[in-house]
């Protein structure tokens, strides 16, 4: 089954009635804002007070004359997610010749409220209310950062691991094989080229894309995806009631556990049931830059850089966790391993055996400058050049041959003939290769009635 | 959109282009230091079209919660603009991290407050000029210290001026708006007093800001939300108000007045409004004992264009 990418893919993809249903509660509402386009976001904000239709063309009179495509993009995407909404046209409008003229743009009616709302700052109550801390903050952070570290590490690992993967919470498997993460041959689990890529992409990216497949799973979409919204506008250290949440939200707050997004506490000495968001739920409406960034307010688990690469191809990785050693063995060869750090080799063998797996170079290189040590984050570039332009070039190295499906003419009744086949091909642009001896052209039904023409006279 | 814009930030990412001197990205977090006038005297006077004191407090707030929903990260300070005295009310004593917008706004009320009600600051100095200058510069020494904590932060700053230019800050004004410049930090400025302010309008124009005097005050919040929300990265693609019209015209150093026309020391290029012998700021002695018939320099000043 094919799962949506990206989390506006999977919106636009759901019927409009439910996304209707979505923009009924603010938070929903304000996570789709923060991750709409800069540029989106105002449109949003500047239609927020706007009651009477406006035309696509009076909007143009916002932008400037040269970035009208992205005004465009903007708006399709809006009118996608039926953020904006097409109306009809209003009474005594005279229709104009241009086509957007006549195409009138309204703010969705809910959205709009629920959005004014959030701006005067009114019913702001969130539906799931903090309880009074019962331990120390740093305590429960930290507490809070091992347990999301751990839980998702862990799927990391079983992936690349074969023999643990029958450790695997059965659903979490289900969805690495729903994602083609992996798939099932002869009664094991194995990785997929995709699963070698997902390994290498940031965390943010790493938690969509198996939201967006448990989203799918899902029988109630539109509470999970409401519960997973409001998750990220919760505060850090703090643990919320479960006592009036619904059963299909229990049920999921379950589910999201399974990833390390909350965390439940054992405490024994209380009767009611509590949860803590991580920063990873946390992070999920930050975008994604920052959440790598190791921006001061959005630290995810893999924030701390351990990998140093030197201009010889050497690379040193500070770090003992069999996962970031097992990510790195994909495209450097381990040569020692100490009690604190790993050291390897990048060379063209190791590099083409990533690629052989369908990692690209920029993933790599991405990769590399993504958990590179803070020392290293002090040069520019982050990755020495000569590092990342032979990573580039071993990939380009491997498609050095083109394949092209295509058929060979030789045999002409006059080297006249032949000529003006080539020369007709050349011109529809499906001429691959030609000699003396014949020529070579993609297969073409025009080229084919032509040739049977002249040989025939 | 973020999520889709993530496989091509890879791929620029890829590049190198995260330490390189950056261009502007939708990603980048910005830091808005609002400005207001809290000079009581002005906001006691006003007229029947403008707007009253609260509902400019409101629209103010209003704007800074827009503000806030556009990033998780983005960054906000409020500095109130008093005669006598400029205070960052906000961040204050609390943690600036994850907090609510009403916690904000409760605690600009209660300093407000406890600011406003201070007479002795009325009573001591100054008059009734606020000080705009004293409060451009704190700004600016807050976005200074931020951008030392967050070198990748966006800063940006928003004067909301009812009070008319006092001349005597001038040459303190410009200092700060050639700061401004020199560290890329816009202002833009939004007059609602009845007349133009020419020092805000140079501040803006220098900057890169927007300049704006509302005709509807009652429309503030949709005037801030048009024109003075957008981060730098999409005022790229909006085509936004320009100042057409600049006053140019500066202040000279002896008597601190505005003038058209005046006399610029050759050495230091101070303005005076009048033949100096010697001048006050590098003492250069400017005219020649016995040849006093000819001014060593005079200039005329960019006069304001009609």
């Amino acid at each position: 089954m094919a799962t949506a990418t990206t989390v506006f893919d999977y919106l636009i993809s759901l019927p409009r009635g439910t996304l209707h249903a979505l923009y009924a509660d603010p938070w929903t509402c304000q996570a789709i804002f923060r991750d709409l386009h800069g540029l989106a976001k105002q449109y949003v904000v500047r239609l927020m007070f706007v009651s009477t239709p406006m035309s696509l063309s009076s909007l143009l009179n916002w932008v400037k004359p040269d970035e009208i495509s992205q005004h465009k993009d903007c708006l399709e995407k809006l009118i996608a997610l039926h953020v904006c909404e097409e109306v009809s046209q209003p009474q005594g409008h005279i229709p104009s010749k241009n086509p957007d003229g006549n195409r009138f743009i309204l703010l969705n009616k809910t959205f709009q409220m629920k959005f004014n709302d959030t701006i005067a700052s009114a019913n702001q109550e969130s539906w799931l209310k903090p309880l009074e801390p019962t331990v120390d903050q740093k305590k429960i952070e930290k507490e809070l950062q091992e347990y999301s570290q751990r839980c998702f590490d862990a799927i990391l690992n079983s992936m690349l691991n074969p023999k643990e993967t029958k450790s695997l919470h059965p659903s979490i498997q289900r969805l690495v094989l729903q994602t083609g993460l992996m798939e099932e041959a002869k009664n094991s689990l194995h990785i997929t080229s995709k699963g070698f890529q997902f390994l290498l992409w940031d965390t943010y990216t790493q938690i969509w894309t198996l939201l967006l497949a448990y989203l799918s799973t899902t029988e109630n979409q539109r509470d999970a995806l409401s519960l997973i919204f409001q998750l990220s506008f919760l505060k850090m250290g703090q643990h919320y009631s479960t006592n009036h949440l619904s059963p299909s939200h229990l049920r999921i707050i379950q589910d999201l556990s399974l990833f390390g997004l909350i965390y439940q506490r054992r405490e024994n000495n209380r009767t009611e049931k509590s949860f803590y968001p991580t920063r990873l739920a946390i992070a999920l409406s930050s975008t994604q830059s920052a959440a790598h960034n190791g921006n001061t307010h959005t630290h995810t688990s893999s924030s701390e850089g351990y990998i140093m690469i030197e201009q010889n191809y050497r690379m040193y990785a500070y770090t003992n966790s069999p996962l970031q050693i097992a990510v790195l063995k994909q495209f450097v060869k381990i040569t020692y391993k100490l009690p604190n750090m790993v050291m390897g080799m990048i060379s063209r063998e190791s590099v083409r055996d990533a690629l052989r797996h369908g990692i690209t170079a920029n993933q790599m290189i991405g990769y590399m400058r993504q958990h590179a040590h803070p020392e290293m984050l002090k040069n520019f570039p982050v990755v020495p050049e000569t590092v990342a332009d032979q990573i580039r070039l071993w990939e380009t190295e491997r498609s050095r041959i083109k394949y092209e499906k295509g058929i060979y003419y030789e045999k002409f009744p006059s080297p006249a003939a032949q000529a003006n086949m080539v020369e007709y091909a050349k011109q529809l642009g499906v001429l691959l290769w030609s000699s003396d001896a014949g020529f070579f052209a993609k297969e073409s039904d025009l080229l084919k009635e032509y040739i049977k023409k002249v040989s025939k006279a | 959109m973020a999520w889709e814009a993530l496989r091509s930030n890879r791929k620029i990412e890829a590049d190198g282009a995260l330490s390189a001197p950056r261009g502007l990205t939708q990603d980048d977090t910005s830091l808005l230091v609002v400005l207001l006038d809290t000079n009581p005297y002005i906001w006691s006077q006003r007229k029947q079209k403008e707007l009253e004191w609260s509902s400019v407090l409101e629209h103010v707030f209003n704007f800074m919660s827009a503000y806030r929903l556009l990033k998780h990260e983005n960054r906000l300070a409020f500095i109130s603009v008093h005669p006598g005295e400029s205070k960052l009310l906000y961040p204050g004593s609390t943690d600036p991290t994850g907090t609510d917008m009403e916690d904000i706004k409760n605690e600009i009320v209660t300093q407000l407050n406890a600011h406003t009600r201070n007479e002795e600051l009325l009573k001591s100095n100054s008059g009734w000029s606020p000080m705009l200058s004293g409060a451009l510069s704190l700004a600016l020494c807050y976005i200074n210290r931020i951008q030392r904590e967050e070198p990748l932060i966006r800063p940006r700053i928003l004067v909301l001026h009812a009070s008319p230019d006092v001349s005597n800050q001038y040459i303190s004004i410009m200092n700060c708006i050639f700061s401004a410049q020199k560290k890329s930090i816009l202002i833009d400025t939004c007059i609602l007093g009845s007349n133009d302010s020419p020092f805000l309008q140079q501040a803006s124009h220098l900057t890169g800001g927007i300049y704006l005097k509302p005709s509807q005050q009652k429309a503030l919040l949709q005037y801030a939300l048009t024109c003075y929300l957008p981060d730098p990265f999409a005022r790229k693609f909006l085509s936004l108000p320009t100042l057409t019209r600049v006053d140019f015209r500066a202040s000279c150093f002896c008597h601190k007045e505005t003038i058209d026309m005046g006399f610029v020391c050759s050495v230091c290029l101070s303005i005076y409004c009048g033949i100096t012998l010697v001048c006050q700021t590098c003492g250069t002695r400017l005219l020649q004992m016995g040849t006093a018939k000819k001014p060593l320099v005079k200039k005329a000043l960019p006069a304001a264009p009609k």
